[in-house]
């Protein structure tokens, strides 16, 4: 997986192994953090205990041998590198979150004032799905794979992560309102949820309408979210009420999203979309004096031949990053939509870093449901059989 | 939907047997409302008025002998009974459009519905719309690895909370003390629930019905098992 991020100054960039923090203007390369190879030798404990802290004795009895048999196997085995799941900058650009696969644990880097340097090294139960700082950035917050959201203490390195709240499927994003008292979340079971916080507990309540999977969200103002899905829609929604505002068709499922402000009350949305070649929508969104959003479809922007993965705006450019045989590429778009021309040289630096990097796609059919009909035959049978009484 | 002709006798449970066992994490054919606005609760409640909504729920209702004493106990009030399993579910509505039919104008009041309570509630209720939830012998689901499939955990704990009403409670019942443990353990931890006291658990008009009303427990009682009850209330 790569990551493309912009906290400014900084373009961010993750594959595999190697994360890079570069200045968009100069290309000049800030810092980068190379993983290091083996995380149990600084410190990574198992991470199969990481599941509810309130179990029963026995099953804890139970999970001792558990783990004495996966400390027995790393002896025996080689040891997998890590590699780069999803990295996050803090709001206050102090800290760099990444989650890692192969060894799974969750890496935080402090980035100020010195070079990168990695201050804490702690489980992760499962692949990671979406990660993400508080606003204050004193705590990220990790969902994995099967929809559980842990909390890790930015300030207390050495706290356990906690168990927050769970979905019963994989959670796409996660975003926290600037106040912090409501974190948003959206599965691939078509639900956005707005769950209090701290008081996680407590579901306030949920934004139902999307028909698949919700792919990522972003808030245009303190009272409303815009959300995608691979129902082929883009909704804007009152999130504190649960009400649907505005729905909008997309030419194909969305995958990410991203905003910048182009103006008071005037943002540009960027959908990443899952169809080859024409891959990247652009809207436009206007707060009328009445408080309402309109959505208006701009344009859209073809890649041909790259698949895209992540992208973000800087300035009044878009960058997006991607995969061309197998390996990393960089593009960016002006204003107008126009790949631009003048950074060229610079860019092949970018991907000169990431040469010798293979990167396979995720396969995002895997995102929509499975439709398997264990229904009709029953029926079918049971009409045979109640036929069968009548003769 | 096939149905029984003119069912004139309830349906034979021979024919609607089924493993005790479901995934609930896996995708399942499954057509679920995208929003509550969406459900037509009058195909499940002919004579539904406008004011009135599902009040009771019977999680894993399995062949719908409690979600029946339910009906006979409240007659003005809603209750629905979810099961996942195909032929289960088809069972209790067979049942329940059986009963209709032998005893004009009663059982009005209840119906059951295919679904997967783990993933599906908020699709159905709204906040704060359930005054009571039933959660009796459910599976145990045994193996560490399958905690998750509990219909108890954590997180659930706090779906049904949403759905739930303050005040509203939560009934469970289990032949499995472990499970028993764990449910305890599960709803006396989460800041939402509280255990009634052992007097109100027994005074409670329902607290008879549940040792006696659903099949699994009715097995029970012949092999002279044990049962656990636990009542929880909304705070």
């Amino acid at each position: 997986m790569t990551t493309l991020l912009y906290s400014d100054p900084e373009l961010v960039i993750a594959l595999n192994k190697k994360v890079i923090f570069v200045n968009p203007n100069d290309l000049q390369i800030f810092k980068e953090i190379e993983l290091p190879e083996d995380l149990y030798a600084l410190g990574l404990k198992a991470s199969n205990n990481l599941t509810e802290p309130s179990e029963l004795a026995a099953e804890k009895s139970e999970e001792k041998c558990e783990q004495s048999k996966v400390s027995k196997k790393l002896k025996h085995v080689k040891i997998e590198p890590p590699s780069i799941l999803h990295v996050k900058l803090s709001p206050d650009n102090r800290l760099c979150a990444v989650t890692t696969s192969g060894q799974k644990a969750v890496l935080l880097y402090q980035c100020r004032p010195e070079q990168a340097k990695l201050v804490s090294v702690r489980p992760l139960a499962r692949a990671s799905s979406v990660i993400t700082f508080s606003p204050d950035s004193k705590v990220l917050l990790v969902t994995d794979k099967s929809g559980d959201c842990y909390k890790y203490d930015c300030e207390n390195d050495e706290e356990e992560p906690q168990l927050l709240f769970g979905h019963f499927s994989i959670v796409y994003d996660l975003v926290w309102t600037p106040d912090s008292k409501y974190i948003v979340t959206c599965d691939r079971d078509d639900k956005i949820r707005v769950t209090n916080y701290p008081a996680t507990h407590d579901i306030h309540g949920y934004c139902l309408g999307h028909q698949e999977f919700v792919s990522a969200l972003a808030f245009l103002d303190e009272d409303t979210i815009i959300s995608v899905s691979g129902d082929k829609t883009l909704r804007l929604w009152d999130f504190k009420n649960g009400r649907e505002l505005t729905m909008l068709e997309l030419p194909a499922p969305g995958l990410r999203l991203c905003l910048r402000a182009t103006g008071e009350n005037k943002l540009e949305a960027a959908v990443l979309l899952y169809q080859p070649d024409e891959c990247i929508a652009l809207y436009e969104l206007t707060k009328s004096d009445t408080s309402k959003w309109l959505v208006k479809e701009r344009q859209i922007l073809r890649i041909p031949g790259v698949i895209v993965n992540s992208i973000c705006f800087i300035n009044k450019n878009l960058y997006a990053s991607g995969i061309v045989d197998e390996h990393f590429t960089l593009r960016v778009f002006n204003v107008d939509g126009c790949e631009s021309k003048v950074s060229g040289d610079w860019i092949k630096v970018i991907e000169e870093q990431f040469k010798t990097e293979v990167w396979k796609p995720e396969d995002v059919s895997a995102w929509f449901k499975k439709r398997f009909d264990n229904v009709s035959d029953y029926l079918e049978r049971k009409k045979r059989r109640i036929e069968e009484k009548q003769k | 939907m096939v149905q029984e002709p003119c069912s004139i006798s309830l349906p034979q449970k021979r024919y609607y047997r089924q493993r005790a066992h479901s995934n609930p994490i896996a995708d399942h054919c499954f057509d679920y409302p995208a929003h509550p606005d969406n459900v037509n609760w009058q195909e499940f409640y002919p004579n539904i008025t406008p004011d009135q909504h599902v009040e009771f729920a019977d999680i894993g209702c399995g062949y719908g002998g409690f979600l029946v004493t339910l009906g006979e106990m409240f007659p003005d009030r809603l209750a629905i009974g979810l099961e996942i399993r195909v032929k289960v579910s088809d069972y209790v509505m067979d049942r329940i459009k059986a009963l209709r039919t032998l005893h004009q104008g009663k059982y009005n009041n209840i119906a059951c519905l295919r679904t997967n309570a783990m993933k599906y509630l908020p699709n159905y209720f709204r906040k704060a719309q359930l005054d009571k939830m039933f959660f009796l012998y459910p599976d145990p689901h045994f193996k560490r690895a399958k905690h998750k499939w509990r219909i108890i955990n954590q997180a659930l704990l706090s779906e049904y909370a949403y759905v739930l009403r303050k005040g509203g409670l939560v009934y469970t019942m289990t032949d499995v003390e472990d499970l028993h443990n764990w449910i305890v353990q599960h709803m006396e931890k989460h800041p939402l629930y509280e255990r009634l006291t052992d007097e109100e658990e027994k005074t409670d008009p329902i607290t008879p019905k549940l040792y006696h009303s659903s099949e699994e427990g009715t097995k029970v009682v012949r092999n002279k098992g044990d049962h656990f009850l636990a009542i929880f209330r909304r705070i």
